[in-house]
């Protein structure tokens, strides 16, 4: 939690518990001194005034006393007059100190004063009575000492007795006032100990926070520091490689300028040579026109060869046929001969002519048996060399019509040609007017990589500027570590 | 100069001739001549002595017969006569095939033969015909000793040897079991 607190909410939290603390021990110490001032101020308003007015008493009833005893002497009126005022006295006395004193003891001694002054006063009247009515002084002072004295005695014992206690209340009520004081002043010596204790504590925790956490600050931007120091120093590297690519880049530009120069001279030479495919193309276009009727009439050639050819093995079959027959026409005169030369055998000597007569001509139906195997041999060969030259022919027919295919397919092709020379010639000029705007826009380009080049020397200088307030950052926090930890090694 | 060779040459040639009168064989006395007819039944070549046959026809219908025998193919009319025609192919013990060649055995009793093909005439010197090698395990399918008890010689040929058969041998089989099927008729 303290953590996330900052430096100022940590510094006025420790100043508002020292304003709480000293509002505390200011409070006490207010209540402490009216505590003690109201002890006082009773003691002296109560106490001492009790006992002022006891003395008092005492005074007017010895006042009392003597004034009587001057007029027993004097028999003077002044005297008597006197005694009446001490008596009023006595009596204002006695209900002053019977207003101050509320207490059952106090009220009982004070009934007893009040009874033994009526009785005092009594006597003395009676005898100030006898001394009025002439008797002698003997009786008098007889008198006087029989009942006056006596009534004195009780009543000054009454009257020391109330002297004697105020004095004690008074000592008591100086005792409490002094204890008062000496309590308060304990208290407020305890809470200004608790509280400069505290203030030390609060003193030592917040030096220990902020140092620590001062500290870790400073460290922070002494490492940040560091790191921009070596980014800058980075960019400063950077900045260096990049002016360097920038000129390469400048030079590639130039190249590149030259390049789309020689590529538009060559869009140009190609629009041209262009123009003349598209002429020689449609020559071209002509001349397969003229091949393609060529080819046309071989194939009509060809095709008549193909029907002669034809024709050829329809006669060759024919002449197969007869000679199917001649063979047949052989075959039966070589089993005639055959028979003829069995009958001559089985007609003896008489048909051994005969028999000579059918060997030759079973011989000579051998030999057209054989010549007809010949020529049925021939024709076969001439079959199939008819045979093969059809096919062959046909093969030629097809490979012409072929022919005339790939020439239709050659006319269309160079029309195609014809076409697409005439878009590349389009493309060419298209090529040539878009080479001569990249031209302008390289220049463009090699303007903008100047500018940009010029930047980045800017931005190199100002790595350099940022590597050097790096530095004095890092000296800066090196020196504000070693003001909040001495003992640090910078 | 071509003068001058004319003589040694002509010389040469007589000298040549010469030396051939010695080496040519001593002329020999005529000898028989055997002419044979060359068959093909059952796929292998066969030969018939032209002296054992009475004709050579083809062409001709063969009607079928009942018969107890199963070489007989049926009868056949030839040279104004009903011939019974046998199937020389079955009769050798070989598969039979469409036999269209008939030959006739020259005997008192007409009798036919089928064949599949007739190759041609053979005229050989008596001298050219071998005497078979008997095998006695190569006996005929059906019990008898086939074609190799019908080969009286053999003869060398081109393409192997060409066994020349007896017609008479096989006219006296099948006589001889037409002969043995009589009594079961009877």
């Amino acid at each position: 939690m303290s953590r996330s607190w900052t430096f100022g909410q940590k510094l006025g939290a420790g100043f508002a518990v020292m304003v709480a603390l000293s509002g505390i021990l200011s409070v006490i110490a207010v209540n402490a001194l009216r505590g003690v001032v109201a002890s006082h101020d009773r003691v002296i308003a109560v106490n001492a005034q009790s006992l002022i007015d006891c003395a008092k008493l005492d005074a007017a009833s010895e006042w009392k006393v003597a004034a009587g005893r001057g007029f027993l002497l004097t028999k003077e009126q002044r005297f008597l007059d006197r005694m009446r005022e001490a008596d009023r006295e006595v009596t204002t006395l006695l209900g002053r100190l019977r207003s101050h004193l509320p207490s059952e003891d106090a009220r009982k001694l004070l009934e007893g004063i009040q009874r033994a002054v009526v009785e005092h006063q009594t006597a003395l009247d009676r005898v100030v009575a006898l001394r009025k009515g002439d008797s002698p002084i003997e009786v008098v002072a007889r008198k006087f000492d029989e009942e006056v004295v006596p009534r004195r005695n009780a009543l000054d014992n009454l009257v020391r007795d109330l002297v004697s206690r105020e004095e004690r209340g008074l000592e008591e009520a100086r005792r409490a006032s002094a204890d008062t004081a000496s309590s308060a002043i304990t208290l407020v010596i305890t809470v200004a100990v608790v509280a400069l204790l505290f203030a030390v504590v609060i003193a030592l925790v917040l030096t220990r926070a902020l140092t620590r956490q001062i500290g870790t600050a400073v460290q922070h931007v002494q490492s940040s520091s560091t790191e921009l120091q070596t980014a800058a120093n980075q960019q400063a590297t950077g900045a260096k490689e990049q002016a360097t690519a920038m000129s390469e880049i400048t030079t590639t530009i130039s190249e590149l300028l030259a390049t789309s120069k020689q590529i538009a001279e060559g869009a140009r030479r190609v629009a041209h040579i262009a123009e003349q495919t598209a002429s020689g193309a449609r020559a071209g276009d002509e001349t397969v026109a003229r091949a393609s009727e060529s080819i046309g009439s071989i194939k009509r050639q060809v095709d008549l060869i193909v029907g002669h050819m034809l024709d050829l093995g329809r006669k060759s079959q024919q002449i197969g046929g007869i000679l199917e027959l001649i063979n047949e026409l052989a075959d039966q005169t070589n089993i005639l001969a055959i028979n003829a030369t069995i009958e001559a055998a089985g007609a003896g000597e008489a048909g051994r002519r005969f028999a000579v007569v059918a060997d030759e001509i079973r011989k000579l139906a051998d030999r057209v048996g054989g010549s007809t195997k010949e020529i049925r041999g021939l024709i076969e060969e001439i079959r199939a060399a008819v045979n093969t030259t059809v096919m062959a022919t046909e093969g030629g027919s097809k490979a012409v019509d072929a022919g005339a295919r790939q020439f239709a397919d050659v006319t269309t092709s160079f029309k195609q040609i014809a076409a697409l020379v005439g878009t590349t010639t389009e493309a060419a000029r298209e090529i040539e007017l878009s080479t001569k705007q990249q031209t302008s826009a390289v220049e463009q380009v090699n303007v903008a990589v100047a500018n940009v080049a010029q930047t980045t020397k800017e931005t190199e200088a100002s790595s350099n500027q940022t590597f050097q307030t790096a530095s004095q950052l890092t000296h800066l926090s090196r020196d504000l570590t070693r003001l909040i930890q001495p003992t640090a090694s910078a | 100069m071509s003068n001058a060779h004319t003589p040694s040459k002509s010389a040469l040639d007589l000298r040549q001739e010469f030396d051939s009168t010695f080496q040519a064989l001593p002329p020999v006395a005529p000898v028989a001549r055997e002419t044979l007819l060359a068959v093909r039944v059952g796929g292998q070549p066969y030969a018939i002595k032209l002296a054992e046959t009475a004709g050579l026809v083809t062409g001709r219908q063969i009607v079928t017969v009942p018969s107890a025998l199963p070489e007989l193919r049926g009868v056949a009319g030839i040279k104004g006569a009903l011939v019974p025609v046998y199937s020389l192919a079955a009769c050798l013990g070989h598969e039979d095939g469409d036999a269209r060649w008939l030959v006739l055995h020259r005997s008192d009793e007409a009798l036919a033969f089928a064949f599949t093909e007739f190759e041609g005439v053979l005229e050989v010197a008596g001298v050219e015909l071998l005497a078979p090698i008997r095998d006695p395990s190569a006996s005929g399918p059906e019990g008898g000793q086939g074609a190799s008890s019908h080969i009286r010689h053999v003869l060398p040929a081109s393409a192997g040897l060409r066994s020349v058969l007896s017609l008479e041998s096989v006219a006296r089989t099948i006589k001889e079991r037409v002969g043995a099927l009589q009594p079961a008729k009877e």
